[in-house]
């Protein structure tokens, strides 16, 4: 590698909406030290090179999942990954936007489809019966409590998203968080939602449209085994529907959904 | 929400009730607060979830077990901050504690447990009695997606990447914000009864911090500007174990949970420090003793000392804390398991900030502050950890529900006038075209080593009038300095530029209450005056705007059933 106090060159994908008709290359000499971040790279670039360069960035360490962007061919988190890391692999670091989402500058792309599915499967707990008036005893076997705070170690970063061979030729499939999401609470055992969440997972747009490419546990960078909660989903809405709860193939609903005001 | 068409400038036909500014957890818990029948909408500079409150480690603190007291969480609260917290404020912290942990877990927080189900709990710095409620060392985490689920049940409107840029005030009341809509770059007025600001923190005055690239104290500035005090703005916390390098955050659960801290001579120095308490003694106590473990050259070559966490075993590592476990591997290649963490202190957390009183009220009539930006002030000289998980809850639905009784109780808001958005229009566009080499990068490399050289952990006067001196000439500069981004969309450059004038405001309110506050309490430390003088010195210290830069002025401490004493740990 012999990277480390020498210059590596940063190749980001640049495009201004108001000035650029189509994307084009930048390339950006940039001063690394021993243990730098592509973040912190992209930090050094805004601050003494080009502060036109737009990306989105907050807390630098991986737990607000601002700065997935894909680098060097795969979707990461600029802050996990370490420049070093990067050359070894290609000699440069590379840097475009997400896929499956338009790009509106630079490295920034608009999220709006990905937050729209998200509320889509209604991501929260909808408790069986009045709140209890003295603490609940959630007593729950300890490998059931962890698969599902794993399952809520998810940071909205939208890599999983990116990475989904289903996301990429289908506009309308909710897409692995949004179904991760889900799967969280509708394995909660203090949740009363199935009924509820039936409909958006169970139709074409939802669970069954997943191929288990793995692409979403593999690229997810705080490890959560997506895919494997996704066929847990699977089977309780085939439980669910042979029970009789409701047909299990319907038309989708649509993306743009009326209600949908508080995006 | 990003608008759709076409929006006048000064859009006076959809006024809300009440406007929050930020949606970390004072935000969201503020909102969620607001009578359901009021207009309530939330503005952020980032998406929901990027804001800092997901990033906090080790717990919420509460006094839920049948052997422990509020009271006693009061007291531990009070003693921390070396009597600088409003003692009225504090004790209604503690006592609402166990509430907002209940009605969180309600919510749907995973909270660790106990073996008999029990929420868990684990020792936390300066606190006599195991009180601090956690998810692993993600409490964060679990509290804000539990909150923003609620807050996507309940409809809470959210207008994300709305960066503020002032507070409007007309007829001696708020009556609404500028904001610049990041994804357009157009200005808008934005009028509202009621203000309830929730922007956190400061950090990035600082070159070591834990804190996020967003945390740049527009709120705490914007305020300022617009006539209200700043309280206790001398008071940074420095989070005694933060990795070298990057900063980021170790928990102080931690050492909770029984880590120890090591010098280069491999002795656990915190025995010389705080015998008692040891590695769970108060973080001011904790960062003095490490730095001066370092200044003394007892220290290893990175600046560092160890966090050893080996004899607590790999199963308590893994799952108690999974975070850090990721986070040594990641930025330094350790595992924790195997080998000590290196640490040093970096800067954590403002206890100063907006003055309000227990309802989040300020002197503005309809403008109120909640969560880091805040001061209450529940945290004094010096913030236990896992308190303020705690200050957002309690503090944030305090402000929600005062902004609806102000509501239901006073007029219309006056109107926006287009003065006031012409005003910041026009300096928006002239920064625009302005043509100058001075870019603001330079500036803020500046800024972070004179607060980090000058302004840390241990300060004098020489020191702290070096760093009034660097300031000003920053302030010189900074006026005289520009943008290269002449975009409108996702123009962070502008916005970075911004955020550098909001952070040279506060530094100058740092430094100035540094310069009055001759004494040492808490994180204040002064080598020229290394003891606390509460006859003098008893008081807060609130820093108000001038065009000449900050004037001081004083409030009293609220002092209800604990006298001060001398604090030894």
């Amino acid at each position: 590698m012999g990277t480390v106090g020498s210059d590596v060159v940063f190749q980001v994908m640049r495009y201004d909406p108001r000035r650029d008709v189509e994307p084009y290359w930048a390339e950006y000499d940039v001063p690394v030290d021993d243990g730098d971040t592509v973040l912190m790279s992209l930090m050094r670039i805004r601050e003494s090179q080009d502060g036109s360069l737009g990306f989105r960035a907050s807390c630098r360490s991986g737990i607000c999942g601002s700065d997935g962007m894909v680098i060097n061919g795969r979707s990461r988190l600029a802050c996990k990954t370490q420049v070093a890391a990067m050359v070894a692999l290609r000699g440069r670091v590379v840097l475009e936007p997400l896929r499956n989402l338009r790009y509106v500058k630079d490295l920034v792309v608009d999220q709006t489809p990905f937050w729209k599915k998200f509320r889509r499967v209604e991501p929260y707990l909808m408790p069986a019966g009045a709140p209890p008036a003295e603490e609940r005893r959630m007593v729950m076997p300890q490998d059931a409590f962890d698969l599902l705070s794993k399952a809520s170690d998810c940071i909205f970063c939208e890599i999983c998203y990116s990475e989904c061979p289903v996301n990429g030729i289908d506009r309308g499939f909710l897409g692995p968080q949004a179904l991760i999401k889900a799967f969280r609470f509708e394995f909660d055992p203090r949740d009363d939602g199935a009924a509820s969440r039936f409909a958006p997972l169970s139709n074409v747009e939802g669970a069954w449209r997943c191929r288990t490419t793995f692409n979403c546990t593999d690229s997810c960078p705080k490890g959560i085994p997506i895919t494997e909660g996704i066929q847990r989903l699977k089977k309780k809405l085939a439980a669910e529907t042979l029970a009789g709860l409701t047909p299990a193939y319907r038309s989708p609903t649509p993306v743009e959904s009326p209600e949908d005001t508080s995006s | 929400m990003t608008s759709t068409g076409k929006i006048p400038k000064v859009d006076q036909t959809t006024s809300y009730d009440v406007l929050v500014v930020g949606a970390g957890l004072a935000g969201l818990r503020a909102a969620l607060a607001v009578d359901p029948e009021l207009s309530c909408v939330v503005l952020s500079k980032v998406y929901p979830v990027r804001s800092h409150s997901v990033a906090a480690q080790g717990g919420i603190n509460a006094a839920l077990d049948p052997e422990d007291r509020w009271q006693d969480h009061a007291y531990d609260t009070i003693k921390g901050s070396d009597y600088l917290a409003d003692q009225d404020a504090a004790e209604f912290l503690c006592e609402d504690a166990a509430r907002a942990v209940y009605e969180m877990e309600h919510w749907g927080t995973l909270f660790s447990r106990r073996p008999d189900g029990r929420i868990a709990q684990r020792s936390f710095g300066g606190q006599g009695y195991p009180r601090a409620c956690y998810a692993a060392d993600k409490t964060g985490r679990a509290l804000y997606q539990t909150l923003f689920e609620r807050a996507v049940a309940q409809r809470i409107t959210v207008f994300e990447e709305f960066f503020v840029v002032s507070l409007v005030v007309a007829e001696g009341r708020v009556a609404g914000v500028l904001a610049i809509e990041i994804a357009s770059g157009r200005l808008m007025a934005i009028p509202a009864r009621t203000v309830i600001f929730a922007t956190g923190g400061a950090g990035m005055m600082y070159a070591r911090t834990t804190n996020p690239y967003i945390a740049t104290g527009d709120g705490l500035a914007i305020a300022y500007r617009a006539g209200v005090p700043l309280k206790d703005m001398e008071f940074i916390q420095f989070h005694p174990t933060t990795l070298p390098g990057m900063n980021v955050l170790i928990t102080e659960g931690a050492r909770g949970e029984g880590g120890y801290l090591l010098n280069a001579e491999h002795d656990r120095f915190m025995g010389r420090y705080a015998p008692k308490l040891m590695e769970v003694a108060p973080r001011d106590i904790v960062s003095r003793a490490i730095e001066t473990e370092l200044l003394e050259g007892r220290g290893f070559a990175d600046g560092s000392v160890h966090l050893d966490l080996r004899h607590l075993g790999e199963d308590l590592i893994r799952h108690r804390l999974s975070e850090i476990y990721d986070f040594a591997i990641t930025y330094r290649g350790i595992n924790p398991v195997h080998e000590p963490i290196p640490v040093q202190p970096g800067q954590h957390y403002i206890m100063g900030g907006i003055a309000t009183g227990l309802e989040g009220q300020t002197t503005l009539p309809g403008f109120y502050a909640a969560g880091e930006c805040a001061a209450v002030s529940v945290h004094g000289a010096n913030r236990l950890g896992a308190n303020s998980l705690l200050d957002t809850l309690v503090f944030g639905r305090q402000a929600g529900l005062a902004a609806t009784r102000f509501c239901r109780e006073e007029p219309q808001a006056p109107p926006i006038s287009e003065a006031s958005w012409e005003e910041w229009q026009d300096r928006l566009a002239t920064l625009r075209a302005r043509r100058t080499p001075m870019h603001y990068g330079p500036i803020r490399a500046r800024l972070r080593a004179t607060m980090t050289d000058n302004v840390g952990t241990f300060r004098d006067r020489k020191r702290l009038q070096a760093a009034r001196g660097e300031l000003a000439a920053l302030r010189e500069v900074y006026a005289h300095a520009g943008v290269m981004d002449r975009g409108e969309v996702f123009n962070y450059d502008l916005l970075a530029f911004l955020e550098t004038g909001f952070l040279l405001d506060l530094a100058a309110t740092v430094v100035e209450g540094a310069l009055v506050r001759e004494e040492s309490r808490g994180a204040h430390w002064r080598n020229d005056f290394p003891a606390r003088h509460d006859d003098q010195f008893l008081k807060h210290f609130l820093c108000s705007w001038s065009a000449d830069g900050p004037v001081v002025g004083e409030a009293p401490v609220a002092i209800t059933h604990y006298a001060p004493k001398p604090r030894t740990y």
